[in-house]
């Protein structure tokens, strides 16, 4: 998609958007574009992680190693999981996951495949600083290939929803090639000596460093290395002849409880900006980062805002730092966050996690999802909704209610029918009639005209918002 | 594999200080020959603490020319790993803090062991395998765990990642621990392979009297007690909570999770 093409089709969603009232729809495309540039779509937008989903969920009979090599099989997986499910963005098309996606077995990485597991890093490479200089950018060849040529036929044939390529970001990248532990320990090793007091310390700190094979500084070199590696990895989707607009680049292990927000800001942070400045012609969809509270998710706002520099993140809440309870649900106070991004004129990314979307009743889910949207609905805030994975023994069928639940509730209404006062619900927009308000079931009815209107808020309100009516 | 560290004589008494005393000034009062033995504990401590495992080694070296007993830097291990714990789980500590904190205790395992080695003492802490299933290669995640359990006063012994039944089999079969911890990242390890290792390990249990507490994201209390774990830690704390309880016999399935 060129900028032009883009252009047309935010300016075409705009006005499609505006028309709404006179019945016009949006095309998840255009749904998800409106979503992406910060402004209200018709309803709240969707998202599915296709390579999250266990490909048994879609078909018993297939396994991993089944979708590794075969372009077809991975196609029409897609294609079931689109067909069943309204969604709007597709993302990690490949079954064979976004680590090898992103190159990673072609830059070096071992792996181990097994019909029943996802395809998982066995082993790191980068065991000393010396072995940076070994490491190549992926060619297009084997699974990474596969990945291209599955994300070109999906976007070929399923035009109608966004599919971003999905790559796994620079600190991340890290993690596999270097290891968490490692990267973490470079990080720190870095860290004190920046901040040592005494030439005797900074040279304990290089001793150190020496007996682990590296140096102090090696931290801030194999970032900028790491990076190089992601954008060479884009680079070669354009080569394949893939439109990476709606890019998104997954930093994983960046957040708490890896490291704090500070340290996040001050030593990873600056890597990833100056990537994503490469990047930004191409409308990245976001570097995912999860900060794991309220409070740490201002002083990211704060920090974007400080510096007046547009901060490049889908900001998720996720089962690796919001601690998860014993019902598989995050400790995520969804309704807090949406305000808060509301505060900040952010779009929100609320997730559900697998664990949930399995253990949880329907009535659960419905009403999980059901909340969120109408709190993005009532805040009037451009929110993306995703089941973050599904595994091969949830009931489909839970799914169905989660986009139902969206569906249902997650209609923003038009600036027209934005707030409605506690007296202007009283009264009938039709007919002027009195209505009858039932705030338990936040329904309007008029016994005049039987107009039927649902809205979000209660009592202790001072206005409601509709969110659905009927005349 | 590694083995357990910490080995604790019969005699032997605990410091009676605590981590809540007053700072320490280390620059003033470490001054070589003529230390004063209770600040060398406490710089050690606040080492482990801070994750200076660069520092680590010469304080060290001082302590055992000074013919410590090794058993007394154990139980500075211990308290030091049992704050660093409460701080991360208060989120004034992070991950790589942990990891720094944890390659201190590394190199203190690895000066120390030959020294309690050689004068022969005895173990009487009780033990606990634990490890990340098979076809699972998360390994951050269990070693929080790890040193959550080390502060509670176990000898943890992390078999580490892509654990097979059989390799844990065998780690009963050597060690006779009496707790078993398994961790599952992926939803299929816990699906697939955690379910499996529960079923495996199963048939041993009247023989070896062990327990199994299960944990990681992606499981959950009800999928915990579906498979037949003897207990569930969604988290460290809760990890060192169930082992408490099921040793006390008073774990309750309803009433042990956060909610």
């Amino acid at each position: 998609m060129g900028l032009l093409k883009l252009l047309k089709l935010v300016i075409k969603a705009s006005i499609k958007n505006k028309l709404r009232g006179f019945g016009v729809k949006l095309t998840p495309l255009e749904r998800i574009l409106l979503f992406n540039l910060n402004k209200i779509p018709d309803r709240v937008a969707t998202i599915l992680a296709v390579a999250n989903i266990h490909p048994q969920f879609i078909d018993p009979s297939l396994s991993w190693v089944d979708l590794l090599h075969d372009v077809d099989k991975n196609v029409e997986l897609t294609k079931k999981l689109y067909k069943r499910y309204p969604v709007d963005s597709l993302t990690m098309l490949y079954w064979g996951g976004p680590l090898l996606g992103s190159g990673l077995y072609e830059m070096g990485v071992p792996f181990q495949f097994t019909e029943w597991n996802y395809p998982t890093n066995t082993d790191n490479i980068i065991k000393i600083a010396d072995d940076m200089d070994n490491i190549h950018p992926p060619e297009i060849e084997g699974y990474f290939e596969t990945s291209l040529q599955v994300f070109c036929k999906v976007q070929e044939e399923l035009p109608t929803i966004m599919v971003s390529p999905f790559l796994t970001s620079t600190f991340t990248l890290g993690c596999f090639l270097r290891s968490t532990e490692l990267l973490l320990e470079d990080l720190k090793c870095y860290q004190r000596y920046m901040q040592a007091e005494s030439e005797r310390e900074k040279r304990q700190i290089e001793d150190y460093c020496q007996n682990l094979g590296s140096y102090p500084t090696f931290f801030m070199d194999e970032m900028k290395t790491y990076s190089e590696l992601v954008l060479t990895t884009l680079q070669r989707y354009k080569e394949y002849g893939i439109d990476p607009t709606g890019c998104v680049f997954w930093e994983l292990y960046a957040s708490p409880p890896s490291l704090d927000i500070d340290e996040f800001l001050t030593y990873v942070y600056p890597h990833i900006y100056e990537m994503y400045k490469s990047v930004k012609r191409y409308h990245p969809l976001g570097i995912t980062y999860y900060p794991d509270s309220v409070e740490r998710w201002r002083i990211l706002f704060d920090y974007a805002a400080r510096d007046k520099q547009y901060l490049p993140t889908i900001s998720l809440p996720a089962a690796i730092t919001f601690p998860i309870n014993a019902n598989g649900d995050l400790e995520c106070d969804h309704q807090a966050m949406i305000r808060l991004c509301k505060e900040y004129d952010q779009p929100y990314t609320a997730t559900i996690l697998p664990y949930f979307m399995r253990d949880a009743s329907k009535e659960e889910i419905y009403q999980k999802v059901k909340d969120i949207a109408e709190a993005s609905v009532q805040a009037h805030l451009p929110v993306l909704i995703s089941p973050a994975a599904l595994t091969n023994d949830t009931d489909p069928e839970k799914v169905d209610v989660f986009f139902q639940a969206v569906c249902e509730h997650g209609n923003y209404t038009l600036p027209f029918y934005r707030k409605h006062t506690k007296q202007q619900l009283q009264e009938c927009p039709v007919c002027q009639q009195p209505t009858e308000v039932c705030y338990e079931d936040r329904k309007v009815i008029c016994p005049s005209c039987h107009y039927t209107a649902r809205f979000a808020g209660d009592e202790h309100m001072d206005y409601a918002v509709i969110i659905h009516e009927h005349n | 594999m590694r083995k357990p560290f910490s080995t604790i004589h019969e005699n032997y008494k605990p410091l009676n200080f605590t981590i809540e005393e007053a700072p320490i000034d280390y620059q003033t009062k470490f001054t070589g020959d003529t230390f004063d033995l209770i600040t060398l504990y406490e710089q050690l401590r606040d080492m482990i603490i801070k994750g200076e495992s660069h520092l680590i080694q010469e304080l060290l070296s001082q302590l055992l020319k000074a013919n410590i007993d090794p058993l007394r830097i154990l139980d500075i291990v211990s308290v030091a790993m049992n704050t660093v714990g409460q701080r991360f789980s208060t989120r004034e500590l992070f991950i790589a803090d942990l990891w720094m904190a944890a390659r201190c205790v590394e190199l203190i395992k690895n000066a120390i062991e030959p020294l309690i080695k050689s004068q022969g003492l005895t173990t009487k802490r009780e033990t606990i395998v634990m490890g990340t299933v098979e076809g699972d290669v998360h390994s951050i995640g269990p070693k929080i765990v790890e040193l959550f359990l080390e502060g509670a006063g176990y000898d943890v012994i992390n078999l580490g990642v892509d654990i097979s039944p059989d390799q844990f089999i065998e780690a009963i079969q050597q060690h006779h621990p009496v707790f078993i911890g398994l961790s599952a990242w992926l939803d299929t390890t816990a699906n697939f392979s955690l379910r499996q290792t529960i079923q495996a390990l199963d048939p041993l249990r009247s023989e070896y009297h062990f327990k199994i507490i299960v944990g990681g994201p992606s499981v959950t209390r009800k999928f915990a007690k579906e498979i037949g774990a003897d207990g569930y830690g969604n988290n460290a704390e809760e990890a060192v909570q169930a082992v408490t309880q099921l040793k006390e016999g008073c774990y309750n399935w309803e009433l042990t999770s956060v909610e």
